[in-house]
């Protein structure tokens, strides 16, 4: 038996609704995250231009989401005010990088107005400005695999697995060392602002921005489940592309083309 | 068995020897010492001060790594070791002025995995008796390396610094 055109008509009009009701909720649902992929999309298209990659990120709450903290044992020197620490082998000088390839730091201390940084096949002269005066590695063979260093009458002093060796004020001559027993320099307890500094400067290169932005048009900075969340708003957004279509193509039918060349929407 | 020992060979030299990452061809030491004949002079120091610092950057295209220099000089002959970044880690030149030419250039230390080529004398020699110009320029053109690009540009540097250094410094 066939159906009466009112009923049709009904059954089409239920229908045309629920797609509409259908559109306007699922386009609710994911306005922010499909908001957070245009503008997080956006920024990495002008990555370059922003300079997202060496930009970085010192939010604390960004940088908790990544787990990034600075470790707990770092060795610290204090020099009459400056500080010398080194975090995953990189030294610092206070907020300076130091570039070297010494090895690891055995020690540091102040000695003839330099600061005296003490590495496991190098000693790098510095001056309060961090800027290197002198590493001595290049013209003193024996500064190699140093063990420790020390300060003690005007003498500067390292141990290496063959010798105790001492210097003159300038660091050019090292000879045996008549001095047998004394202190070597060892780290102090870092303090509170300093450990605030150590953790900038570890934080401060570890995530750029570029990073954090990938992560969020990913969904990846949630875990797992924003990586769903972006799948099914993705899926979302083509059930809105259909549906958008579909509601289109159902208007153009309704549409009524009047001799004087106006349209008129006719309810069918 | 041969196979085997050839198999050995390859890997070190194809696998083992571009992850050395630092090689000593000769002691800074060694080197200052052969060049003045197993007697070297007391050294001497150079501060690059402001006077310098123009000259030098324009040169390295950066001031120099450190802010003083050791040097050795004997009359006419003065010898240099000096530093300069190749790609990423720094290459260690010894050179020996004499009467304001290049006598001898030799790569003391190479840090950097690749492009150690220039070490080698048939690169180096390249450098025998070259003079600085009024530009601080090299008075000869220097044949590169292909693959060593950067490493041939530090020599370069370091040659026309150490030339220039030299005439800063003549007695």
């Amino acid at each position: 038996m066939n159906s009466l055109p009112s009923e049709k008509n009904n059954f089409q009009k239920a229908k045309n609704r629920r797609v509409h009701h259908w559109h306007r909720n699922i386009g609710m649902t994911i306005l922010l995250v499909v908001c957070m992929l245009a503008i997080s999309g956006m920024a990495l298209n002008h990555n370059d231009d922003l300079m997202l990659n060496k930009k970085f990120v010192k939010l604390d709450w960004i940088l908790s989401i990544y787990g990034i903290s600075a470790p707990e044992n770092i060795s610290t020197y204090s020099l009459d005010g400056n500080w010398v620490y080194e975090i995953d082998s990189t030294l610092y000088f206070n907020d300076s990088k130091i570039q070297h390839d010494g090895g690891g730091l055995v020690a540091a201390g102040k000695f003839s107005e330099l600061n005296v940084i003490v590495l496991q096949n190098d000693i790098l002269l510095l001056n309060n400005e961090a800027e290197l005066i002198d590493k001595l590695s290049d013209t003193t063979d024996a500064l190699h695999n140093i063990l420790a260093a020390g300060i003690i009458d005007n003498n500067f002093i390292i141990k290496t697995p063959r010798e105790t060796l001492q210097t003159d004020a300038d660091f050019y001559e090292w000879t045996p060392s008549p001095i047998q027993s004394f202190s070597w320099l060892s780290p102090q307890t870092t303090p509170a602002e300093v450990r605030i500094q150590i953790n900038n400067n570890y934080r401060g290169n570890g995530l750029s921005y570029e990073r954090v932005l990938l992560d969020l048009h990913s969904g990846r900075i949630f875990g797992n489940a924003g990586v769903y969340i972006v799948d099914l708003s993705s899926i979302g957004l083509l059930v809105m592309c259909l549906s958008g279509v579909l509601m289109r193509v159902k208007q153009k039918g309704r549409v009524k083309h009047t001799k004087n060349g106006q349209q008129s929407v006719v309810d069918i | 068995m041969i196979r085997f020992y050839f198999i050995v060979f390859f890997t070190f030299c194809f696998v083992v020897s571009p992850c050395v990452a630092r090689s000593v061809y000769q002691t800074p030491k060694d080197f200052v010492s052969k060049a003045f004949l197993g007697t070297p002079p007391a050294p001497k120091t150079l501060w690059l001060t402001k006077q310098y610092s123009p000259t030098v950057k324009k040169i390295l295209g950066h001031q120099y790594i450190k802010k003083r220099i050791q040097y050795w000089r004997m009359n006419n002959k003065s010898v240099w070791i000096l530093e300069e970044i190749g790609k990423e880690k720094t290459i260690t030149l010894g050179l020996i002025i004499n009467e304001q030419k290049i006598q001898q250039l030799s790569v003391l230390i190479y840090r950097e995995k690749r492009g150690d080529e220039v070490r080698h004398h048939f690169f180096t020699r390249q450098f025998d008796n070259a003079k600085i110009t009024k530009d601080h320029e090299l008075n000869r053109y220097i044949d590169g390396v292909s693959g060593a690009t950067l490493s041939v540009n530090a020599l370069k540097k370091l040659a026309r610094l150490a030339l220039y250094l030299d005439s800063q410094t003549d007695e």
